[in-house]
């Protein structure tokens, strides 16, 4: 076995896809070192959310192989944190926001029982997420930004070294938007960072590899975007007018 | 008040709503906010079939159909997550399957079926001790379920993509909620029967969700709620000469209709 694949955060190789008979991920290779911050960017219904999927071991790919940290995905747990994409969550489900926060440290737990530790960890990812003062809340009272940050901070609680990221900013206003993104800066450089996005310009400012999906995977080593790249995915040209304007989100509302 | 010393039946029925209660304010809550409604309607129906096979077989109906009924639910459960089948029709089919499968075994074994309109409808006044027994020991194997569970349930109905992300076992904890539910039907067989079992799942529940946002007092409340509502069908049918069950059912439902419309009011006029 190479040493290499041990080094890698996430290694997919010659991942294949179907379904419902359309093929979905087609021969995907990608070997994510450790503490890089890698954006996903593609057109709709080009299998991002299906690739984060199946590097979390939610859905079995027909062939090829996954591995996150060297093991199967399923026996990563616990060092993996999740965002899913606009849960469908019940807006009346009767949670507090700290208890779904606390949801995050499920698999860190022995013997079944939560216990101080985990809730001293809760109360430190709500106050890095500037949530502290909402902790007692019901979940569903909070607004759209507000949730994102209560479940990314579900996704941190457990001190993962890999955190995957499907779509977080989708239907939150442009600074609840804007702190999302400070907030993943801070993070950089400290843990290993998938971020899916449709947002060509915030990525590129943020990451340190970009890919672009549609069935097929194209990966940068680097953040910049190939204009013949974007092409080859979306199937035509794309103006890439944030391009080489970094931060242009973040600064614009830090003005205010 | 001197009636409850006086017979016996009554106190039995009175320990009966009590532990009816206990599981339909816990399990209840679980099948509002997951929202497995009809998913229990399917088992509650499917496990008259139960019923008819221990009627059929002379078995004591209370246990002969516990096995059934876990069948039954593990059936359904199946059948939703993995077959092309519409979920809401599978459960539709177990649905009525389960009922003709019941009334079917009933009619063959030759001779008067002694207590089918009870079994369908609830009667909780010929509740006896072996019954309790059953109850009490179902009620008890709820309990210790869910205090051992307590945050996998959680995880598994408020986001159940993200609990199998942190090794909560889905499949295993999903199939043991519907053994609750199932064994749930079991004990509220007696007290409304299985066609009226749903009421009793979620009136209670939807209530209790409406007055708070902990999982945990929301159960305390549907279970106290139950017992006033099987308290006060009791006493309808104690003082008007009308099915226990029924009455229960009813009274469930004009409260929830009332606190619906109390609400509505007070959020449009506030």
């Amino acid at each position: 076995m190479k040493t290499s694949a041990a080094e890698s955060a996430v290694e997919l190789d010659g991942v294949h896809l179907r379904l419902d008979g359309k093929a979905v991920l087609s021969d995907i290779r990608l070997a994510l070192p450790r503490g890089v911050f890698l954006g996903i960017i593609g057109p709709n219904g080009g299998g991002k959310s299906t690739l984060a999927r199946v590097m979390l071991g939610l859905i079995k790919p027909d062939r090829g192989k996954v591995a996150v940290f060297g093991r199967p995905p399923e026996e990563a747990f616990g060092r993996i944190g999740y965002l899913p994409q606009a849960p469908e969550l019940d807006r009346r489900f009767p949670i507090s926001v700290r208890e779904a926060v606390l949801l995050g440290r499920l698999g860190l737990r022995r013997r079944g029982r939560l216990g101080r530790a985990d809730r001293r960890a809760v109360a430190e990812a709500l106050a890095s997420s500037g949530l502290s003062d909402l902790a007692d809340r019901p979940f569903g009272s909070l607004s759209r930004g507000q949730q994102q940050r209560a479940l990314l901070a579900r996704a941190l609680v457990s001190g993962p070294e890999l955190l995957v990221l499907d779509e977080p900013t989708a239907g939150i206003d442009t600074p609840a938007e804007a702190g999302f993104y400070e907030l993943l800066n801070g993070l950089k450089g400290r843990i290993t960072i998938i971020l899916i996005s449709h947002d060509i310009g915030v990525i590129s400012s943020l990451v340190d590899w970009i890919a672009c999906l549609n069935v097929r995977l194209f990966c940068h080593e680097s953040p910049e975007i190939l204009p013949e790249d974007l092409q080859r995915v979306y199937g035509c040209p794309v103006d890439m007018i944030a391009h080489g304007v970094p931060h242009r989100v973040v600064a614009r509302h830090r003005q205010r | 008040m001197s009636a409850l010393f006086q017979y016996q039946f009554l106190r039995h029925a009175l320990a009966a709503a009590l532990l009816a209660s206990l599981a339909c304010g816990v399990v209840g809550s679980y099948v509002v906010v997951k929202k497995l409604v009809f998913i229990s309607g399917g088992i509650s129906h499917a496990v008259f079939g139960g019923l008819g096979l221990a009627y059929f077989f002379g078995l004591h109906p209370m246990i002969g159909v516990i096995p059934f009924s876990l069948l039954a639910a593990w059936g359904i459960g199946g059948i939703s997550r993995r077959s092309r089948v519409s979920e809401d029709a599978a459960i539709g089919v177990l649905w009525a399957v389960g009922m003709a499968l019941g009334v079917v075994l009933i009619s063959l074994r030759p001779g008067y079926a002694p207590d089918l309109f009870g079994y369908l409808f609830g009667n909780i006044l010929t509740v006896g001790r072996p019954d309790l027994a059953v109850m009490a020991l179902l009620n008890g194997a709820i309990i210790v379920a869910t205090v051992v569970f307590y945050r996998d349930f959680l995880a598994l109905c408020f986001d159940e993509e993200f609990a199998r992300v942190v090794g909560v076992r889905t499949g295993l904890i999903y199939n043991l909620l519907l053994a609750l539910i199932a064994v749930t039907v079991v004990i509220l067989i007696r007290v409304v029967g299985v066609i009226l079992v749903i009421a009793l799942f979620t009136i209670p529940a939807s209530i209790a969700r409406r007055l708070t946002s902990s999982l945990k007092l929301m159960m305390a409340l549907a279970a106290v709620l139950a017992f006033l509502f099987t308290l006060g069908g009791l006493w309808i049918s104690w003082t008007a000469d009308l099915p226990a069950g029924a009455a229960t059912v009813l009274l469930a439902g004009a409260v929830f209709g009332c606190f619906g419309l109390a609400q509505s009011f007070f959020s449009t006029f506030r």
